[in-house]
């Protein structure tokens, strides 16, 4: 076989491969979630549980308590100012 | 006029067959088949997933419960805790169940175990509300129908008043925090109170909560000094789905899944 026709056939194989491998890699990593893809969706159907929506939403007029607001941070705290309380 | 292809283009040609061939018998060694890589990615997942998630498809769900060791407590104790344990309200962090008709404190870990438990005094005055703008009151125009101890669920921190003394914010905007009992005034007898086995006479303060100080030093203050945490104030007056958005009676619920 002459020089050219094997320089052919490798240019060939190396770009028949090329293309249905990444067009392979592509279709199955599209599809598949990555573990902690799993994990979050999984999660994703749980009740949510933000402290958000569990803060009271009594209409009584100045009644109920303007309930202090859970951050997502809450467990990092900022200081508050020194002020009176009652006692 | 000859019809013979040139030698050239027909090498051409035999490049590309056999690259083509070549190529194909390189995909059909190096790929696997894609039933055989679907299975392997799906038997993958479960292992890294959290086994609870499989868990909760396959098994019925089970409440979750406080563990009041053994203390006494009310039914709305039991319930508002059950429910900040099964329904995770609480963020894991330790959480505070004050009961206002018994005026007692309970203060519970992250996970739903009893840490201490403890008679307060309270607010003077009954009612689960707060009055608007009591909070920015000097404590001495504070009217006695204004000192309630408002219920709902807070968010608390530590943090000084301006004495200053270590205190534990409830209602920072409505001035309300948990302190030590404070016998400053010996007409008003705090200690007695607190002392007493009545809750009748728990009912003393201007709105905020008043601990025992062993209990303050020993049991609360090392908890919320460097986290925040949860209180939940149980109403008097008012149901208790009304004050908490989202409560639920694990009993109930318990049942209804059998």
């Amino acid at each position: 076989m002459k020089a050219s026709t094997t320089l052919t056939s490798l240019v060939a194989a190396a770009s028949l491969v090329g293309a249905i491998g990444l067009a392979y890699a592509q279709t199955t990593g599209g599809t598949t979630q990555t573990p902690q893809q799993a994990q979050m969706g999984a999660v994703d159907g749980t009740p949510n549980n933000n402290s958000n929506m569990n803060n009271a939403t009594t209409q009584t007029p100045q009644t109920m308590p303007a309930q202090t607001q859970a951050s997502p941070d809450m467990n990092t705290q900022q200081p508050l100012p020194p002020q009176a309380d009652r006692n | 006029m000859s019809t013979e292809r040139p030698p050239q283009r027909d090498d051409t040609l035999a490049g590309l067959k056999y690259g083509l061939l070549l190529g194909g018998a390189v995909l059909a060694l190096a790929l696997p088949p894609a039933g055989v890589q679907q299975a392997a990615v799906a038997a993958s997942v479960p292992t890294t997933a959290s086994p609870a998630v499989g868990i909760a498809s396959a098994a019925p769900r089970v409440i979750r419960r406080a563990d009041l060791a053994g203390q006494e407590a009310s039914d709305g104790v039991r319930r508002v805790a059950d429910w900040v344990l099964d329904s995770g309200d609480h963020e894991g962090l330790y959480f505070v169940v004050l009961d206002k008709r018994n005026a007692k404190v309970f203060l519970f870990r992250p996970d739903g175990s009893l840490l201490a438990a403890t008679p307060v005094l309270l607010g003077s005055a009954p009612g689960d509300h707060t009055v608007a703008g009591v909070g920015g009151k000097p404590i001495h125009a504070v009217l006695p129908e204004e000192r309630t101890t408002p219920a709902g669920r807070f968010v608390a921190q530590a943090g000084r008043n301006t004495t200053p003394e270590d205190v534990v914010w409830v209602d920072y905007a409505a001035a309300v925090s948990m302190h030590r009992v404070r016998a400053t005034d010996p007409r008003e007898r705090r200690l007695e109170r607190l002392a007493s086995p009545s809750v009748e006479d728990n009912r003393i303060s201007y709105g905020c909560i008043n601990l025992p100080v062993a209990f303050f030093e020993n049991a609360l203050w090392p908890v919320f000094q460097h986290s925040r945490g949860i209180v939940y104030v149980l109403p008097e007056d008012l149901p208790l789905q009304q004050v908490f958005a989202g409560w639920y009676d694990p009993g109930e619920r318990e049942v209804a899944l059998r």
